[in-house]
């Protein structure tokens, strides 16, 4: 072989240890706007009878027990995320003006004018993926989408005065997205909205009085008809629903409250986790590179030592064999890094958790017992206007064959 | 032995009591039915019959039985007559009673008279019982003039007095809804009071360490904010740029626990405390100005007191 090809063969297999070690260092790098989409804001006032009340349920964690203990996730941090990002939601919707009051309750009411609910799909600091549907009393679905946002660096940092939730951008494509659905219908049918909202509130209180007003195919509800004026059932019921109304702002107060106390531990979380995922991509990344990059030097300078014919070609085959080797094992020692990352990650969960768990305790201590003490108090009205409505027409209340009938003797 | 008068006043009064005896017999033997008898009246005394003149005592003693004996029987025909009157309201409920059954069975009638009255009519429609056979209005009209002449807290009530009922139970149960929450709402007030001021005092605390964020300079005009109220800013706060990072308390402030005062006597141990307590207890130790510390340890007394 001559020189002139034995120089050819040390060149190309140098060129190709580097293109592997070139390989290895290469980093993706992506720029990301922060608040890239602005809510749309009212810009004239919306007719009262247009404004829907907006109740948001706390979200479905999205993990079921047992949960892996590589899975990234924790429950206590997840449960108090699936009191804040609706409260976060709320924040969004009720800033734009194009709604009535918005609430965040503990779980899905089909006698809402408008109903959000939602499952956290993924959420780490860095990306957080959210399942959200939205439906209104008719049973009209104005939307059934997954979103899903990177967190900027810039919204973590320090120099970042605005106070912009990292994923500000994916609450206002929900509420744009809202807003084009709510758009998409006329006056009347808002107003139908809220006609069928309160009916079915009213259904579900006093079925005997206020059932034949409404018409369920498939889901769908409408009006069939309406009570007449200064009915007494309906002032009952219209006495009743305010006191849900007070129910509603009052859970809503706790969720909000909570919101208010987690965000500060909850954004050390979210910055911290963000930097150390970012850390551990691209730690992978560089792993994955470099051993890739390592396999294929030493491969090629087995080959390449296989086929020298002089001392200088296989000095140079070995010498892609050692680089090679070195590649692959700072790969492997990128793994042992990433490892590092990974545990640190745990820890800050683990440590927000830690600090979360008792106001998550607190919040389902206290939402839940307001609920349920409130239905037993519906339960109690619901009763109420069974013997008054059986009382007022002389009809035996329905289901009187279960001893409903009885009572109304008592 | 026959009583001796001394004046026709007394032979009078002597007769009257008789009379009045021989009706009240007359009348118990005239009841078909007697209603219990009261105790019986003690029978007067034989009349004296000695023709002797009576001693003054014994003329004494002869008036107070008889005035004791006027008493009794007058007693005795109001107590008849209470009872008399006693009796007649129990057959007037009795029959009330049975006239508002009557209605009931009227109203609830035959399952085929039900599925006739099926769908109900709406609410403005008269109810079914006034709706219904003419015999039926004519028994339930009787029924509800027996129900309407009963008296209230008996067992017939009419259909107006039960609604009324059923709505004033309506009105007191939403009353003690409102109630319940009145109270939560105070109690998410004094949780949203001391959180702001935790987090009031969290915001001061960063403000004094944020010179760390690079320049070193603290935001014009917001100096006094930064600071508390009284509190001067700390050494290189405003220009040195090395502080901690926010949320780390300053060496060497104020704001250190060792150089706090401890807290005062006729607080509370914290031993029970909740959440919310906690962090007003918190701020509260943590407070460097004494006009603001003093504010949040009454805020965490006025806690206490109220969620005790």
């Amino acid at each position: 072989m001559s020189t002139s090809a034995t120089i050819a063969k040390v060149l190309s297999l140098s060129l190709l240890i580097s293109l592997a070690g070139f390989m290895s260092g290469c980093v993706n790098q992506s720029v990301k706007h922060v608040n890239a989409t602005r809510a749309v804001h009212a810009e004239k006032e919306i007719p009262q009878a247009e404004l829907l009340d907006v109740n948001i349920a706390v979200f479905d964690p999205g993990y079921t027990e047992p949960v892996e203990e590589d899975s990234g996730i924790f429950p206590q941090v997840r449960k108090a995320e699936s009191g804040f990002i609706p409260y976060r939601l709320r924040e969004t919707l009720q800033s734009t003006g194009h709604w009535g009051p918005v609430r965040v309750v503990p779980s899905p009411n089909t006698s809402s004018e408008l109903m959000i609910t939602g499952k956290i799909i993924e959420s780490n600091g860095r990306d957080l993926e959210l399942a959200v549907k939205a439906v209104d009393a008719s049973g009209r679905v104005w939307l059934d989408k997954t979103y899903d946002e990177t967190a900027a660096s810039l919204s973590y940092s320090d120099s970042d005065p605005s106070n912009i939730d990292p994923f500000q951008d994916l609450y206002n494509r929900i509420a744009n997205d809202l807003l084009k659905s709510r758009k998409d219908l006329s006056s009347k049918q808002l107003r139908d909205i809220r006609t069928v909202a309160f009916l079915r509130f009213a259904d579900d209180l006093s079925p005997d009085a206020f059932e034949r007003y409404l018409k369920e195919k498939n889901g769908q509800y409408s009006v069939r008809g309406l009570p007449a004026d200064g009915d007494p059932n309906v002032q009952r019921v219209q006495a009743i629903r305010d006191r849900d109304y007070r129910l509603v702002d009052t859970l809503d107060q706790h969720y909000y409250l909570f919101g208010e106390q987690i965000q500060g531990p909850y954004d050390e979380w979210r910055a911290a986790s963000y930097q150390e995922a970012k850390n551990l991509e691209k730690v992978r990344k560089e792993a994955i590179g470099r051993m890739v990059a390592g396999a294929v030097g030493v491969a090629a300078g087995i080959y390449g030592a296989g086929q020298a014919s002089n001392g200088a070609e296989a000095a140079a085959a070995y010498s892609g064999v050692i680089g090679g080797g070195y590649l692959l094992k700072t790969g492997i020692d990128k793994f042992g890094e990433k490892k590092l990352h990974v545990e640190a990650l745990k820890e800050l969960g683990e440590s927000l958790s830690s600090d979360l768990k008792p106001r998550v305790i607190e919040l389902e201590g206290k939402t839940i017992t307001l609920s349920g003490s409130a239905e037993a108090q519906y339960q109690e009205w619901r009763e109420l206007l069974k013997k008054i409505y059986a009382n007022e027409t002389g009809l035996p209340p329905k289901g009187a064959d279960d001893g409903s009938a009885a009572d109304k003797d008592r | 032995m026959f009583p001796v008068f001394r004046s026709a006043q007394g032979f009078r009064r002597w007769r009257l009591s008789m009379t009045a005896l021989l009706s009240g017999a007359l009348l118990l033997s005239a009841c078909a039915t007697p209603p219990t008898t009261p105790p019986s009246s003690p029978q007067p005394p034989p009349p004296p019959t000695s023709p002797s003149q009576p001693t003054e005592q014994q003329q004494s003693e002869q008036q107070q039985r008889d005035e004791q004996q006027e008493a009794e029987e007058k007693a005795s025909r109001e107590q008849q007559q209470a009872e008399q009157e006693a009796q007649a309201a129990a057959e007037q409920r009795a029959a009330a009673e049975e006239a508002a059954r009557q209605r009931e069975q009227a109203r609830q009638g035959a399952p085929a008279d039900n599925e006739q009255q099926w769908p109900p009519p709406p609410p403005d429609e008269p109810p079914p019982s006034q709706a219904g056979s003419p015999a039926d209005a004519e028994s339930a009209e009787a029924a509800e003039r027996a129900a309407r002449s009963a008296p209230a807290g008996g067992g017939g009530q009419t259909d107006r007095e039960r609604n009324e009922e059923l709505n004033n139970e309506l009105s007191r149960s939403l009353s003690g809804f409102d109630r319940r929450l009145d109270r939560e709402n105070q109690s998410l007030s004094e949780r949203e009071r001391a959180q702001a001021l935790a987090a009031e005092q969290r915001r001061r605390e960063n403000a004094g360490g944020g010179g760390s964020s690079g320049s070193g300079q603290g935001p014009a005009g917001q100096d006094g904010d930064q600071y508390g109220y009284s509190a001067p800013p700390p050494p290189g706060a405003t220009g040195g740029g090395n502080m901690p990072k926010g949320g780390q308390r300053r060496p060497g402030s104020p704001g250190d626990k060792e150089a706090l005062p401890p807290a005062p006597d006729d607080v509370p141990s914290g031993q029970d405390d909740d959440i919310v307590a906690r962090q007003l207890r918190e701020a509260a130790e943590n407070e460097t100005d004494p006009e603001l510390r003093e504010k949040l340890w009454e805020e965490y007394r006025e806690y206490k007191r109220n969620n005790r």
